[in-house]
């Protein structure tokens, strides 16, 4: 074959894969395992608690869509089919921890162990605060 | 009599959920964009018909990771304004018998403010009782550009402006 079309062929091929590159990242781009990461911080919920109500702004400039690691006693469980809401430590006004479907699944035993009145530990992303639902963690793993 | 009720009490009109849903649902021949949210807070009075919902805008979540990083980066600027909220009424709240088990056909006004805009809002929705259990769902259109949320003009036929809320709540009561 004339050297011509061999490099004419290794470029287009050269191209397509990274036009497969492009497309498996916009994609397919994989949503922030939130359980690898190493928390940004870590703190009580009950710190957390206040932090949030005394200064709300700076609170969520510090902590907005970041991996926090927060430990409490569970005040209350919510349940609708696969999608489990621990909260902590304030029934009504508390940090609020929701496992996506996809790991509640893969770690039922382990969520469905826990209790109202236990200590634990979860990590989560900070999606802000809420005057009903106090501190809004998603995403959340048991680490 | 008045000093008598004046103590604990059940107020057995109001009702409260912290799980509820919203979709949030867009298609053009180019793109589907679909999210969910299910950390909505809402609380809803019978007595008066007042209703406030209030939610994260963080807590939408996509099936692209991207489009979750654009959608708060870019459209929504989570990072200025993380909440969107709701205030308004039930107008015909008296139509709705939470005794008796059916489906009420309501009708909702009041405003709604997220991306640091606010704007009203008039939908149709049904309440639903059943044994005790009261759940409510709506469905309107918000405007991109009436909450001044700008697409880029490469993305303008891919994005329609009107962006379809589909809301679903679960309430339970509120022990005051």
């Amino acid at each position: 074959m004339k050297k011509i079309y061999k490099i004419l062929i290794y470029l287009t091929l050269f191209g397509l894969l990274c036009g497969f590159g492009v497309y498996l990242y916009v994609f397919h781009k994989p949503h922030r395992n939130v359980g690898s990461e190493k928390p940004a911080f870590t703190l009580t919920a009950s710190e957390l608690i206040k932090e949030f109500s005394e200064k709300e702004d700076v609170t969520y400039k510090l902590y907005g869509d970041k991996a926090l690691q927060v430990t409490g006693k569970i005040a209350d469980i919510a349940k609708k089919g696969n999608d489990i809401t621990v909260i902590l430590e304030d029934k009504s006004s508390g940090v609020s921890c929701s496992f996506e479907a996809e790991y509640f699944q893969k770690n039922a035993e382990k969520i469905n162990a826990m209790k109202v009145g236990d200590d634990v530990t979860v990590k989560g992303k900070c999606d802000g605060f809420d005057m009903i639902m106090g501190v809004v963690l998603t995403r959340c793993v048991v680490p | 009599m008045g000093i008598f009720f004046c103590g604990f009490h059940l107020n057995a009109q109001k009702y409260i959920t912290k799980e509820g849903n919203i979709e949030l649902f867009s298609k053009t021949p180019l793109f589907t964009i679909e999210a969910v949210n299910k950390k909505v807070a809402s609380i809803v009075d019978f007595g008066n018909g007042d209703v406030v919902a209030t939610t994260l805008v963080r807590s939408f979540k996509f099936h692209e990771a991207l489009v979750e990083d654009h959608f708060n980066e870019n459209y929504m600027e989570s990072e200025k304004f993380p909440k969107a909220s709701f205030k308004g009424k039930v107008i015909n709240f008296k139509d709705v018998d939470l005794k008796k088990n059916g489906d009420y056909k309501i009708t909702i006004k009041g405003t709604l403010t997220m991306h640091g805009e606010t704007n009203p809002v008039d939908a149709q929705g049904t309440i639903t009782i059943k044994d005790g259990k009261v759940s409510g769902k709506t469905q309107f259109n918000v405007s991109l550009a009436a909450y001044k949320i700008r697409v880029e003009e490469s993305y303008k036929k891919s994005i329609n402006d009107d962006i379809r809320l589909s809301i679903t709540f679960d309430y339970a009561p509120l022990a005051n």
